[in-house]
């Protein structure tokens, strides 16, 4: 049984992907020379050489804009933004043109770009480099935005990405880079719009992604002591949303909590509470809990372990709505 | 020529009004398009409006100085050689106003339970944290108040089944019949065969299924539709409740077959392990109540079936003999329930009169295939 | 002569005096039906501009950005683009786009509120949508650029832009990766003189040609009103990008005769007056005139020119008077692909199912 880390695996999916289609493109800051900042490009430039594999200059705003123009030549491209706290310059080029483009020429123009970002605290990294920028994302029409937790779930959802002829944010939690995972790369599987249980159990559901999710699968773990059956649901696909999975695993245990680094306050937890309360009113039995970074800017590192989810607060939830 | 009306276009940007500074034009003057009709002024700016049609100045709708609502009519022009069109009205659409709910505490789910109980949660105490009513209480409150002592006893899925086929029975007209049998005979042959009452009623039944095939039939909303083979429900009790596997052909089974069968049955019904040919399509149903002691009975039909026909406990009873005097002879009732769509009493009395005569008959059982 | 404030400076190339005599060469490779072309092209686009001033106030157009006095820019510089070259406007590129081929009722579909971007097809005309965040085209043509490189085209592709684009960071960050990879673009500015309100002196302290050398590739200055020399200016950015040589970065010289759009009222941050004596410097005025001189075109040309832009604008009048409101469900078709189930279920909502 082979052993991947995320950015292996991710890098895997990038080898497979350009092997399989000779359009594809691979460019971002420091990617190509470097391999990327955190390796998830290494050895590509070597292997698929420079005019398909590149660096670009400090312009994100331009990548983005660029991306946009090498798709109505026909070029697809995974494009990577070398921090979630900068993918900000190219925000408008993104909400602005990529999400916006098909809608706008009513079909004719598909732009099968993948915006890599590596995104997410626990890194104990400086400012900027923590944010959950999903729902920002996430909430723009026309963007598709998704979050591996694992790695083999990264290869999968990778390789997913890029063959989608619909723009996709690919965020990818860096805390969980070399966190490893055995088995086989595989496309099988759930696809994109798709949720994943990844722990069964029926005392209440507990949805997650990135990097939460294994600091949840850890919560559920501990509390089988208590007697509690705790199911974990990865989201994994942000945008669009598993609503179905949501309101099944909602009205079958009646109880749900959510958990999520970014700040509370129009976060996703609250687009799956308000989903669940639509899928599943009639099964509640106790109010949906969220779990979530505070509603304040990123901490620095000697604070982080007070602003993200902690096992505590996560188990705490989990008493709270089964003992509702 | 028809009438075409130009309405006060939004000239900027979400802009609600203009005023006329001063029409160019006056009624009964002929344009050309774009010929410049109207200074309006607006809140940006001061704005020359050109004419959208040629044609004649039919009506100047405002005077100078005059505020005019974006979408109000602003000229009415007559345009030669044009046909007016009517305009599309929206269609709006509106949400139907929620009902206020009432201010008691309680889970969604919960309130539902209320709600499918008939439970009005104002009227409900409520015992959970902070005065919530709970599941509990809602259950509680469901009975009457003379209930408040009784135990509620959950109801399996099975139970739920069998509740709503006996409803779907119970809407049948249905009548049933009785018969006392003197016993003597199927008690002898019986005990002589070495097996219970049961698989003797049940081919002697067929016997009788054969002269009167009216027996082992069903109503349907286009015929009634009489079956050639006797497929014999037997209603057994188990703990999940009643069931009724089927002898298959029960007709061209002897009386040992059918003893054997009848147990086979019994324990896979007990232990669940029915399989579906096993657990349906009996064409007539048969109900040993005299097993748990019952004399008589209105045994319910069992949908399709038009006929359910019950055997009473076989017991000592006082007879009038033959000759006229009162004996200890064994005997029993039979309880026939049967469809009144499909058999009227005579019929059912014929039948059964036949079935007695077999079973008062020691020999004509004896000749019953074994 | 006097003239507008951001012409000062380095002296632009030019062909054709205000006045229509030349002083450059006025052979620029055209024969003379592409010359008369021009002309055509060039009366047609005003009358259009203005006709679309009136349909917009006469509530057929939402907001109109016109471009009168930029007709020798557009028309110049579109012209000298081959057939598999590509444009990318802004919003006020109107000309450019009729030159181009793009018809011009789908192209006011954009002002009429019909459908954003206009539904003709990019790809298949090699013009852009109609874009409006000012600059972020230019990162859009860079990448086309970058493509047609890659697949070793000879095509390129020309971004226009304004001079309060030219302030953007897109502009400088299209701009260097264009030089960066060498890329067959021409980033083509029309500077004619507002951004709104704002004139180019308080948008710009430099001028805006020059910014090319800082960034490695080069830069021209041209008159803007002068359509052979734009044309010829064109020409050997073209050439230029196709021999491999990389960017050219064009800043056309012309003025914005009319407001920002049809909501702007221009009257409360310059002098019409002033408007008005920049009419010296027209640009269809001094083409015809010369063209008229050097015998290439006459009266009755010109006059014919008059008579086929009032036919052909009205066929579009009609055209765009006759354009409805689109079915609802064009809100939800083009969002992806493939709708995901919960759009899916939005849509029946919204189509009242």
């Amino acid at each position: 049984m082979v052993e991947w880390t995320l950015s292996a695996a991710l890098n895997r999916a990038l080898i497979d992907a350009m092997e399989e289609d000779p359009r594809l493109l691979i460019y971002g800051e420091d990617v190509g020379r470097l391999g990327g900042v955190f390796r998830v490009t290494d050895g590509l430039q070597t292997k698929f050489g420079e005019d398909r594999v590149f660096d670009t200059p400090i312009a994100e705003a331009g990548i983005i804009g660029a991306a946009i123009g090498l798709a109505l030549t026909g070029w697809k491209s995974v494009v990577e933004m070398q921090f979630d706290g900068f993918s900000y310059p190219a925000f408008e080029q993104i909400v602005s043109h990529v999400a916006k483009y098909r809608t706008r020429t009513r079909g004719r123009v598909d732009l099968p770009i993948v915006i890599r970002i590596p995104s997410f605290g626990g890194i104990r990294g400086k400012e900027h480099h923590g944010e959950s920028p999903e729902t920002y994302y996430a909430h723009t029409a026309g963007l598709k935005v998704v979050a591996p937790s694992s790695a083999l779930d990264g290869y999968r959802l990778l390789r997913l990405a890029i063959a989608d002829p619909d723009p996709v944010v690919f965020l990818e939690p860096k805390a969980r880079y070399w966190a490893k995972e055995e088995g086989e790369l595989t496309t099988d599987g759930p696809g994109i719009g798709e949720g994943r249980v990844v722990r069964k159990g029926d005392s209440c559901v507990v949805f997650a992604y990135g990097a939460m999710v294994a600091r949840c699968l850890e919560t559920a773990d501990a509390l089988e002591a208590e007697g509690l059956s705790v199911r974990v649901v990865d989201l994994r696909s942000l945008a669009p949303l598993d609503v179905d999975l949501i309101g099944l695993s909602a009205r079958e245990t009646g109880r749900a909590v959510v958990v999520h680094e970014a700040p509370k306050t129009l976060g996703m937890g609250g687009e799956v509470a308000a989903r669940i309360m639509e899928e599943a009113f009639d099964l509640l039995q106790a109010p949906v809990a969220r779990v979530t970074g505070w509603d304040v800017p990123y901490p620095p590192a000697a604070l982080e372990h007070r602003y993200l989810p902690s096992i505590e607060r996560i188990a705490a939830a989990i008493r709270r709505v089964t003992s509702y | 020529m028809a009438e075409r009306v130009f309405a006060m276009p939004d000239l900027g940007e979400g802009l609600e009004e203009g005023e006329i500074v001063s029409w160019r034009v006056a009624e009964g003057d002929e344009v050309a398009l774009n010929q410049p009709i109207v200074e309006v002024e607006t809140a940006k700016m001061t704005v020359e409006i050109p004419s959208p049609f040629a044609g004649v100045i039919a009506k100047l709708h405002a005077d100078a100085g005059d505020a005019v609502a974006v979408g109000a009519p602003l000229v009415t022009f007559s345009v030669l050689g044009e046909v007016a069109g009517a305009a599309e009205e929206p269609v709006e659409s509106s949400v139907p106003a929620k009902q206020a709910t009432g201010s008691v505490a309680a889970t969604p789910a919960v309130r539902k339970r209320a709600k499918d109980l008939g439970v009005d949660l104002a009227t409900v105490t409520g015992t959970g944290p902070g005065g919530r009513v709970t599941a509990e209480d809602v259950e509680r409150s469901s009975g009457t108040e003379a209930d408040l002592d009784s135990e509620r006893v959950t109801v399996s899925p099975i139970r739920r089944t069998i509740a709503r086929r006996m409803e779907q029975a119970a809407s049948i007209p249905q009548v049933t019949t009785f018969r006392t049998v003197d016993a003597t005979s199927l008690e002898a042959v019986r005990a002589e065969l070495e097996v219970s009452p049961l698989p003797v009623f049940i081919a002697a039944l067929c016997r009788t299924i054969a002269a009167h095939p009216i027996l082992n039939a069903a109503w349907t909303e286009d015929a009634i539709v009489v079956h050639n083979t006797v497929h014999a429900g037997i209603a057994v009790d188990t703990e999940r409740g009643l069931f009724v596997p089927v002898i298959r052909d029960a007709g061209a089974r002897g009386v040992a077959d059918l003893s054997a069968e009848i147990r086979r049955l019994a324990a896979a019904a007990r232990a669940g392990s029915l399989s579906p040919d096993e657990a349906t399509g009996a064409t007539i149903s048969v109900s040993n109540t005299g097993s748990y002691g019952s004399e008589a009975g209105t045994p319910l039909l069992n949908p399709p079936n038009a006929v359910t026909i019950a055997l009473g406990v076989i017991e000592p009873r006082a007879l009038v003999t033959g000759g006229g005097a009162v004996e200890a002879r064994w005997a029993c009732t039979i309880s026939l329930t049967f469809d009144h769509r499909v058999l009227d009493g005579a019929a059912a009395g014929r039948a059964l009169t036949d079935l007695v005569d077999l079973l008062e008959n020691a020999d004509a059982l004896r000749e019953l295939p074994r | 002569m006097d003239a507008p404030a951001h012409w000062a400076g380095t002296e632009p190339v030019r062909i054709l005096q205000p006045d229509g005599t030349a002083v450059g060469d006025p052979d620029v490779g055209l024969t003379p039906e592409q010359l008369r072309e021009l002309l055509r092209h060039m009366i047609r686009a005003r009358r259009l501009d203005r006709e679309c001033m009136a349909l917009q106030r006469q509530g057929e157009l939402t907001v109109y950005p016109p471009f009168e006095g930029q007709e020798a820019a557009q028309v110049g510089s579109a012209f000298a683009l081959g057939a598999e070259d590509w444009a990318f406007p802004t919003f006020r590129e109107l000309a450019a786009a009729l030159v181009r081929g793009v018809d011009p009722v789908q192209y006011l579909w954009y002002h009429r509120g019909t459908w954003h971007g206009g539904p003709y097809d990019p790809r298949a005309t090699r013009f852009g949508p109609i874009c409006v965040p000012v600059a972020t085209q230019i990162c859009h043509a860079v990448g086309v650029a970058m493509g047609l490189q890659k697949d070793g085209s000879d095509a390129c592709a020309l971004a226009y832009f304004g001079d309060g684009s030219a302030s953007e960071g897109d502009f400088h960050e299209g701009a260097n990766m264009a030089a960066v990879f060498r890329v067959p673009a021409i980033l083509f500015c029309q500077n004619n003189g507002w951004a709104i309100s704002v004139p180019t002196g308080l948008q710009t302290a430099g001028e805006i040609w020059k910014r090319a050398e800082g960034l490695g590739f080069p830069g021209v200055r041209v008159d803007g009103n002068d359509v052979l020399a734009v044309y010829r200016v064109t020409m050997d950015a073209l050439e230029h990008a196709r021999s491999g040589g990389g960017p050219t970065l064009i800043e056309a010289l012309t003025y914005r005769m009319g407001p920002h759009t049809t909501a702007d009222d221009a009257s409360r941050y310059r002098d019409e007056h002033e408007v008005e004596r920049w009419r010296a410097f027209d640009p269809i005025d001094r083409y015809r005139t010369w063209l008229v001189a050097a015998g290439h075109a006459d009266d009755d040309f010109v006059r014919g020119c008059d008579e086929d832009a009032a036919g052909w604008v009205a066929e579009v009048r009609a055209g765009i008077t006759a354009t409805e409101a689109p079915p609802v469900e064009w809100m939800f078709d083009w969002t992806f692909a493939e709708p995901p189930s919960v759009l899916a279920r939005q849509r029946e909502e919204a189509l009242g199912g």
